[in-house]
């Protein structure tokens, strides 16, 4: 755009290179036009435009020597073996810390393994409050068994009955019903009231 | 794979070392960038498909140019004592008598000149459009600059190099 100082020779130069190369819209490069035929110098840089254009472009493009091609091949084949060498030849320490790496990866992953194939708590098969009657049930069956062999004459110490025979049948009464659930808990619940 | 690398360097050398050759204006050094950026090719050459090789090239040749000349500042060689460039002056020297023929290499030899003390982005852009014929379009994707600067370079450009001959010449040279 033309600003308001601006001659008429200065914005024709300042559109020259555009308008030798055809970059101009029509109606600016009309008026670059019209300029050039009434002024003999700017036509004349319009001449030395063309000749510095024409001139570039006639500058040939050049082969590289074949040497330095040669030398470029050669260069990529040195570059392709010392490659392969240093793959060979890593420094002792980079192995020992490969080393090192590579045994803390195997560590954390079987570690890993062996947590995701603990053991999963399973609910229960049966409640506690269950697994309690059924122990109540047995100690009483237990006990009657014992007032029966009294009464048939025969002498049995409840205390040797209760831990020899009804807590460890109610351990594992407890146990085999419920997995989860302490051993313990309903075996201690009601030992003393078993004593008849 | 050094074959594909081979056919590579066969296919885009002329375009890195012309490059290098009208930037520098020395065919010492321009050899030394050819080396250099068909070396950084062939690590980088995986990584690379066959379109976007040339662009590739012509990016790295440039900035492998302007760190060169950017190192060597201080000692301006001359390009008049390039040893190819009386061969340039034949090929392309079109004129009948020895006269209008020492004239027209004085005038090329004064271009060259010129175009070697532009600044950059200029000088590319002029390479890549005027002596290396890339469209605008593949020089914005060169360079990483927009399409218009290119355009508007080039004309700054073009319009420095004639300042710098019309400084020499007047309007002689274009008669």
């Amino acid at each position: 755009m033309k600003r308001p100082s601006e001659t008429p020779c200065e914005t024709a130069l300042e559109r020259l290179e555009a308008f030798v190369d055809g970059d101009l819209a029509a109606v600016e490069a009309a008026a670059v036009e019209a300029h050039l035929s009434g002024c003999g110098d700017c036509a004349a840089e319009r001449a030395l435009a063309l000749a510095v254009r024409r001139e570039l472009r006639a500058f040939p493009e050049l082969d590289a020597p074949s040497a330095v091609l040669a030398e470029i091949s050669r260069g990529a084949e040195r570059a392709r073996f010392r490659r392969r060498v240093r793959v060979w030849q890593r420094p002792v320490r980079t192995r020992a810390v490969a080393a090192v790496f590579a045994a803390l990866v195997i560590g954390a992953g079987l570690w890993w393994g062996r947590l995701l194939q603990a053991p999963v708590e399973h609910p229960p098969l049966a409640d506690a409050a269950a697994v309690a009657q059924a122990t109540e049930e047995a100690r009483y069956a237990l006990a009657y068994l014992t007032r029966v062999h009294r009464r048939a004459g025969l002498k049995l110490r409840d205390d040797l009955f209760v831990e020899r025979v009804a807590r460890p049948s109610a351990r594992s009464l407890a146990r085999s019903l419920s997995p989860g659930l302490r051993t313990d808990a309903g075996g201690e619940g009601g030992s003393d009231s078993d004593r008849s | 794979m050094v074959s594909g690398f081979d056919a590579a360097v066969q296919r885009h050398q002329r375009k890195v070392y012309t490059f290098a050759r009208y930037y520098l204006g020395q065919a010492e050094e321009a050899e030394d960038i050819t080396q250099e950026v068909f070396l950084k090719l062939w690590r980088h050459s995986p990584e690379l498909d066959v379109e976007a090789t040339r662009a590739w090239l012509l990016t790295v040749t440039r900035n492998a140019c302007y760190d060169r000349l950017r190192r060597r500042r201080s000692s301006a060689k001359v390009f008049a004592d390039d040893p190819e460039e009386s061969a340039t002056e034949k090929v392309s020297a079109v004129e009948p008598g020895p006269e209008a023929r020492a004239a027209a290499a004085d005038f090329r030899r004064h271009l060259k000149s010129a175009l070697k003390q532009l600044k950059d982005p200029m000088k590319s852009i002029v390479i890549l459009r005027e002596i290396q014929g890339l469209k605008y379009d593949e020089i914005a994707g060169v360079l990483g600059v927009p399409l218009n600067t290119v355009r508007v370079y080039l004309h700054r450009g073009r319009a420095r190099l004639r300042r710098e001959l019309k400084e020499v010449y007047g309007h002689e040279a274009a008669l």
